[in-house]
């Protein structure tokens, strides 16, 4: 991906030169005609940006130009409608304001030389203070804000100019991030499956003509129109269209139509060949279903149209080299129905609103639909197994030693070396992160419940932090409260190992994997063999194992990990973890990883008396 | 005589040779590794204190990292809006009040990357050897459903 920007102020030899007239014009000025370097004369300068007028009170003359302070209400309304922040304090010579893409403007008392982001530039004079407060040339302020000043007859307007521009095309989805100051949101004039035409009303752009830029893109086309109130800029953006190359196979989807009436919505997808398929639906709110068409490519045109009724929205692509996923925004939990062909598959949205819906299922399309024709699909499984009953849950062994209050004993003996503590993360008022309507303290829970059977099966003992969606301590309890009665379950039972299991989460959807983390060096081979027996296992991306300063494994005395299953962020691992045949599969993992410690890593035995 | 001096005052400004003064800001890519980047510092003023200066570079440097990389950079950012309320100095311990937007955490991989860069970044910066990190002028255990532990100053051997 690439991005284009604007250009500063050159600082080279050339603006050396006409600083050095400049400075010779000005010295022989002032021996003619001297003036007061700042005019403390009290000014006001008025602008209207996106509609709002903003009067400067702050304002003062330098060199035939205006600055601004710092502290100027104004200029604080004007930081805030662009979404950057100033970081000043009395006394501090630096001023720096951060604006939404993100970069750091740095200005500084004395010195003419600023910096917008990495660009350093030069600016026509130096801030400088005024009743202690730092005056800052408005001029050059205002460009490194993106903004320039035009005149509408009687009104100066402060018009947004685009000066960073990113197009992305991935996946079949366009993304366009634009700044002008703040981040912009364009409007779609027109699209078509070759190129869409977004609009920015109101701004104008230091960036035009032809580009090549973004990832999926052939070229970008910026064109700004009319003046000052009726300013625009059009940005067309030429796609890459992905030629109907055939899968390896041979296999493609050759056609998606929908037939839809007040009763039902049909989607028929027609699939040449052999293919396999899986689709996921998500829970209320968010209602969400798609199937992906594994082993075939998208020889009909992408789809992203928005529907009324039972669906709302209808998207096509190819999602992966070798599978097309089509995707349905429900307006409810309505009924889905799933039926393989040797032709394809059909989806159908019926009136009726299911409580407990199935969330996943899988199948064939082509020619092993008629071999299995005698076995109907399975039944679709619900979010979250049943957890198994709540019976055989070890405690600390009577007579246990009071648990250890500071610092961790060395070396740490446990008082009860079959003992494991499991720690479903998060629960009650904390539901961890939350994605597609998927909490991430329920996904903790059942994995956790799961590998207690697991452990209880191999004869382990073992402990729950919780054993219910409840908080460990009280509902929104201090953090440090929360996360050290989790800890005072294990150290106060003298148990031989820790282990939290979590759910990870990230801004971006494409980061995925498993990680174990750890704090103390006796944890590392604990969380390298728990992360070696889950890669292996589940295939899952793996992102090894992390040092880390987290509070629950720092504050058990024993071996602790808390191992990060996969990205509830993540379609791919979302669906794995809303799947409760990898959730076993991913407890029996972490089990063999937890067995294959424990046999390598015997516990200290506490020395004879 | 003027215009001499004039001449002789520009060169001064303009090209006498100097020290570039720089910092190293550590950013988390996604792959869990940090990229280094080394912006600009300008250099003492005369009279600046020592104390000083390296309070604005600590300054100057911990808003450049929480402002994070130029967009089309994939790294680990701090959430929308989190930007630095102020900085302190004490002994080799820099401590550093980060407004409440940081609390919008989504998980252990951003929080983990997000401070990690920030104390690589801080303790490059020489006499800097710890980060205490405030949320909001408070100490915090952790941030709100957070894992990773705040109470103490973290420096580049807690990873």
């Amino acid at each position: 991906m690439s991005w284009i920007r604007r250009s500063l102020a050159p600082t080279g030899s050339r603006a050396r030169i006409a600083g050095i007239a400049a400075l010779v014009l000005v010295t022989l000025g002032l021996t003619a005609f001297p003036i007061d370097a700042a005019s403390a004369a009290p000014q006001t300068y008025s602008a209207v940006y996106r509609g709002k007028t903003l009067t400067f009170t702050h304002v003062a003359w330098q060199s035939g130009e205006r600055a601004v302070g710092v502290e100027d209400p104004a200029f604080g309304a004007l930081l805030r409608a662009l979404d950057a922040t100033l970081t000043w304090h009395q006394g501090e010579r630096n001023v720096l304001i951060t604006t939404a893409e993100p970069e750091v403007l740095s200005f500084a008392v004395g010195d003419r030389r600023y910096d917008v982001g990495r660009v350093r530039a030069q600016a026509r004079f130096a801030p400088f203070l005024l009743d202690r407060e730092p005056y800052l040339p408005l001029n050059e302020l205002l460009a490194a804000l993106s903004l320039v000043a035009v005149q509408a007859g009687k009104t100066r307007l402060l018009e947004p100019q685009i000066t960073s521009l990113h197009v992305r095309n991935r996946d079949g989805r366009t993304t366009v991030d634009a700044f002008a100051g703040a981040r912009l949101s364009p409007r779609i004039l027109s699209q078509t499956a070759a190129s869409i035409v977004y609009e920015f009303d109101g701004v104008g752009s230091t960036l035009t003509g032809t580009q090549a830029i973004g990832e999926g893109v052939r070229d970008v086309v910026i064109r700004t129109t009319g003046r000052s109130q009726n300013v625009r800029t059009l940005v067309t953006v030429n796609l890459i269209v992905p030629s109907a190359a055939p899968s390896p196979s041979g296999t493609q989807v050759t056609a998606v139509d929908v037939v839809a009436d007040a009763g039902s919505f049909t989607l028929t997808v027609a699939v040449s060949g052999d293919a396999t398929y899986e689709w996921h639906r998500l829970a209320a709110p968010d209602n969400r279903f798609w199937i992906d068409i594994d082993g075939a490519h998208l020889a009909a045109p992408a789809r992203d149209d928005r529907w009324s009724g039972h669906v709302t929205a209808v998207r096509v692509h190819q999602n992966a080299a070798q599978s097309v996923r089509v995707a349905l925004s429900l307006a409810a939990a309505q009924a889905i129905g799933v039926v393989p062909s040797a032709t394809g598959v059909r989806i159908t949205v019926g009136n009726a609103i299911l409580g407990d819906v199935p969330r996943s299922g899988n199948g064939s399309i082509g020619s092993d639909v008629h071999a299995n024709a005698s076995t109907p699909s399975p039944p679709n499984v619900a979010l979250v197994t049943p957890a198994p009953a709540v019976s055989s849950e070890a405690s600390a062994p009577e007579g246990a030693p009071p648990g250890w209050k500071f610092g961790t004993p060395h070396p740490y003996i446990p008082t009860n070396p079959h003992l494991i503590v499991i720690d479903p993360g998060h629960g009650g008022s904390d539901p961890g992160s939350v994605y597609h309507g998927v909490k991430e303290k329920t996904v903790n829970l059942d994995i956790a419940l799961r590998l207690r059977d697991v452990l209880l099966a191999r004869g382990w003992q073992v402990s729950m932090t919780r054993t219910t969606d409840t908080d460990v301590v009280a509902p929104y309890d201090a953090p440090r409260t929360e996360l050290q009665a989790r800890d005072d379950v294990a150290n106060n039972a003298g148990a031989r190992l820790f282990i939290a299991i979590h759910a990870n989460a990230f801004s971006s959807p494409d980061v995925s994997g498993t990680t174990s983390y750890y704090s103390k060096p006796e944890d590392a081979p604990l969380a390298r063999d728990v992360q070696h027996a889950i890669t292996n296992a589940l295939g899952t991306h793996d992102d090894g194992i992390v040092k880390s300063h987290l509070y629950v494994t720092l504050h058990a005395y024993m071996p602790a990990v808390l191992v990060e299953t996969a990205f509830l962020s993540n379609p791919g691992d979302l669906a794995r973890l809303t799947s409760p045949t990898w959730r076993q599969r991913l407890a029996e993992a972490i089990a063999d990883g937890i067995e294959t410690y424990a046999r390598e890593n015997p516990p200290p035995t506490p020395p004879s008396q | 005589m003027l215009v001499a001096l004039v001449a002789a005052a520009s060169w001064y400004v303009f090209f006498r040779p100097r020290t570039p003064a720089t910092l190293t800001i550590d950013y988390a890519k996604v792959d869990g590794t940090l990229a280094t980047w080394t912006i600009s510092q300008r250099p003492p003023q005369s009279g600046e204190s020592a104390a000083d200066y390296l309070h604005e570079s600590v300054l100057y440097a911990a808003v450049q990292e929480v402002a994070g990389p130029p967009s089309d950079v994939e790294a680990v950012r701090f959430p929308p809006r989190t930007h630095v309320q102020s900085v302190s100095v004490d002994g080799s311990t820099a401590t550093v009040d980060l407004s409440r937007d940081v609390a919008q955490q989504t998980g252990t991989f951003g929080e983990n990357g997000e401070f990690k860069a920030l104390v690589f970044t801080l303790t490059s910066i020489p006499g800097i050897h710890s980060v205490q990190i405030l949320v909001d002028g408070r100490r915090v255990a952790t941030l709100p459903g957070g894992n990773f532990e705040l109470d103490t100053p973290l420096t580049r051997s807690d990873w």
